[in-house]
């Protein structure tokens, strides 16, 4: 069994566990009960910056034109266009162990594509969540169920692993923003 | 506060939830818009058909939800503190009866609003829409023992049969009778593609008498009403005309003006009133009818006569058109228009509009016949 985070509530990921490094970040949700409209776009990105919660370089936002973060610590699978199917719409392959030491923060997000365009917002998403497992175990560590705390926002910062006295821990954030992708770059200091 | 689609929020942010809520809904469009509130379980199903408050069941077993007609919509009041726990979702919706789809509305508007004061507003237009036939307004739902509310704005193509089946429900009513629609003035609704005949009745109270000493002298200040139906038509080939019984100009079904005119009712003994039929495999050589009632002898009272114009086209709800003004000592009236819709029906508005006689009414809808006195 999982332990199930709810918003803003910080956990141990390495602490008693010293062998964990290879992890898989899943991120999945529901959309698009309804005919018409368009077809929903979400991507999942993630975010390694510094202790200052900013990117060294552009180079370290992995999204779906930057798959691999150059240390091969971070690795996107790939985009699902269309959120279809169950279980994990995307997934971020993280090795904790190979993370640089300049990252102190690897922020995971999911954004709406051409969301102003389409109108779409994370309040026609549901079931939207994030988990952590670990890979060679195949076990499930963590679970976040982002609930019904968005609404007219484009972009959802839904969690970061973060290091804390030399062990990695997650945080559920759980925050949205307005804007979209480009929101999220600004704010961790991607230039757009 | 203004909601657009997608917004998600506590309600009691906006509203005392422990007191009633009204949720106005409302359409402006040239279709036939039904308003419903389903109250759905925990598993999003209908399990309890008391719960599906519409036109047809205009309240539920507590009065926890009630419906009542607007002039453009409904209002819904809810009682949210009395709803029983098994109802965790309230989802207001709109479907369409007969032919369109939302893209074609011009607005949509759901109001929430508590002792009068509107506290949530979703405004959509057509723009918001595609084929949609029945949409979800708007939801109010219980999470973590708080009541929320949703601007969902989306829809079936499928219409009523399939947002029923997506809440693992049927149609509620798929045997009885559609219901009439009735038209205000001003408002206008498109019949279903019109192929058949199409019969415009007119009916009212004969009034007491009608064999009776009195009417025989033509006093019928105490007696019987006697209204006549006609038309005015024009042809999309420019001929224009009337078809009533006044001049015996009872038109023709087959032939131009495709308009006819049904025996009249002078005795009152037809209980169905008078008939106007219309060709409908000829739409497409009809430009507009004005459809009108006079009196042709007595005095002018629309009170008692209580007129009821009824539109049956196969295929379509009734339309009614009542003469539910009476203000009036003018002893003509012009009911209803009838329009060419790209050669496939035809509109039907109400006007319900007062004259002295046939000139000024012909004037008033620039007819340009000329007009003498006859009888008939």
């Amino acid at each position: 069994m999982p332990i199930n985070l709810v918003k803003g509530q910080k956990i141990d990921l390495t602490k008693g566990n010293p062998n964990l490094s290879k992890i898989l970040v899943g991120l999945g949700w529901d959309v698009k009960k309804y005919d018409g409209g368009y077809d929903f776009d979400l991507d999942a990105s993630a975010f390694l910056t510094g202790a200052n919660g900013k990117v060294a370089s552009d180079a370290d936002f992995i999204f779906y034109h930057n798959l691999k973060h150059s240390s091969g610590a971070v690795e996107h699978t790939g985009d699902n266009l269309t959120g279809a199917g169950e279980g994990d719409d995307e997934v971020i392959r993280v090795d904790l162990k190979k993370l640089p030491a300049n990252v102190d923060k690897v922020a995971f997000t999911v954004t709406i594509y051409d969301a102003d365009e389409r109108r779409q917002n994370f309040g026609q998403v549901s079931n939207a969540y994030i988990r952590i497992v670990d890979e060679t175990s195949g076990r499930e560590l963590i679970h976040y169920d982002l609930g019904e705390d968005f609404s007219i926002e484009t972009a959802v910062v839904v969690g970061e692993l973060y290091r804390h006295s030399g062990e990695w821990k997650f945080n559920a954030i759980g925050s949205g923003f307005k804007g979209g992708l480009r929101a999220l770059c600004l704010n961790f200091g991607v230039n757009v | 506060m203004q909601a657009e689609r997608g917004f998600r929020d506590k309600l009691s942010k906006y509203i005392d939830t422990s007191q009633p809520v009204s949720v106005d809904v409302s359409v402006s469009g040239s279709a036939v818009y039904d308003y419903s509130c389903f109250g759905v379980d925990g598993n999003n199903k209908l399990s309890d058909d008391r719960y599906m408050i519409f036109y047809n069941q205009t309240s539920s077993p507590n009065n926890e939800l009630t419906y009542s007609q607007t002039h453009n919509g409904a209002d819904f009041t809810v009682n949210l503190s009395s709803l029983p726990p098994a109802i965790s979702r309230l989802v207001f919706t709109v479907s369409i009866d007969g032919p369109g789809d939302m893209s074609a509305i011009s607005s949509h508007t759901l109001t929430l609003s508590q002792g009068g004061t509107p506290a949530l507003t979703l405004t959509l237009s057509g723009g918001d829409f595609q084929q949609e036939r029945a949409i979800i307004s708007a939801e109010i739902y219980r999470k973590d023992s708080e009541w929320r509310f949703a601007a969902v704005a989306g829809g079936f193509n499928g219409g009523l049969p399939e947002l029923l089946r997506h809440y693992g429900g049927q149609e509620a009513v798929p045997d009885s009778p559609a219901k009439p629609v009735e038209l205000r003035k001003g408002h206008k609704v498109n019949l279903d593609k019109a192929s058949g005949e199409i019969v415009i009745n007119l009916n009212w109270h004969k009034g007491q008498g009608k064999r009776g000493l009195f009417s025989l002298f033509g006093n019928s200040s105490s007696g019987a009403i006697d209204l006549d139906l006609g038309c005015l038509f024009e042809l999309k080939d420019g001929r224009k005309g009337s078809v009533q019984a006044l001049g015996k100009h009872f038109g023709k079904l087959n032939d131009a003006p495709y308009v006819a005119l049904d025996g009249d009712d002078r005795t009152g003994d037809v209980a169905g009133g008078e008939n106007l039929r219309v060709n409908g495999q000829k739409i497409s050589q009809i430009r507009r009818i004005l459809v009108y009632t006079f009196i042709y002898e007595g005095i002018a009272n629309w009170k008692e006569a209580d007129g009821i114009v009824t539109v049956k086209c196969p295929g379509s709800r009734d339309i009614i058109v009542r003469l539910d003004e009476h203000d009036t000592k003018q002893g003509m009236c012009a009911l209803a228009m009838l329009e060419n819709v790209n050669d496939k029906t035809f509109s039907v508005e109400k006007l319900v509009q007062f004259f002295s006689g046939h000139e000024e009414m012909d004037k008033c809808y620039h007819w340009g016949l000329k007009w003498v006195y006859g009888r008939k």
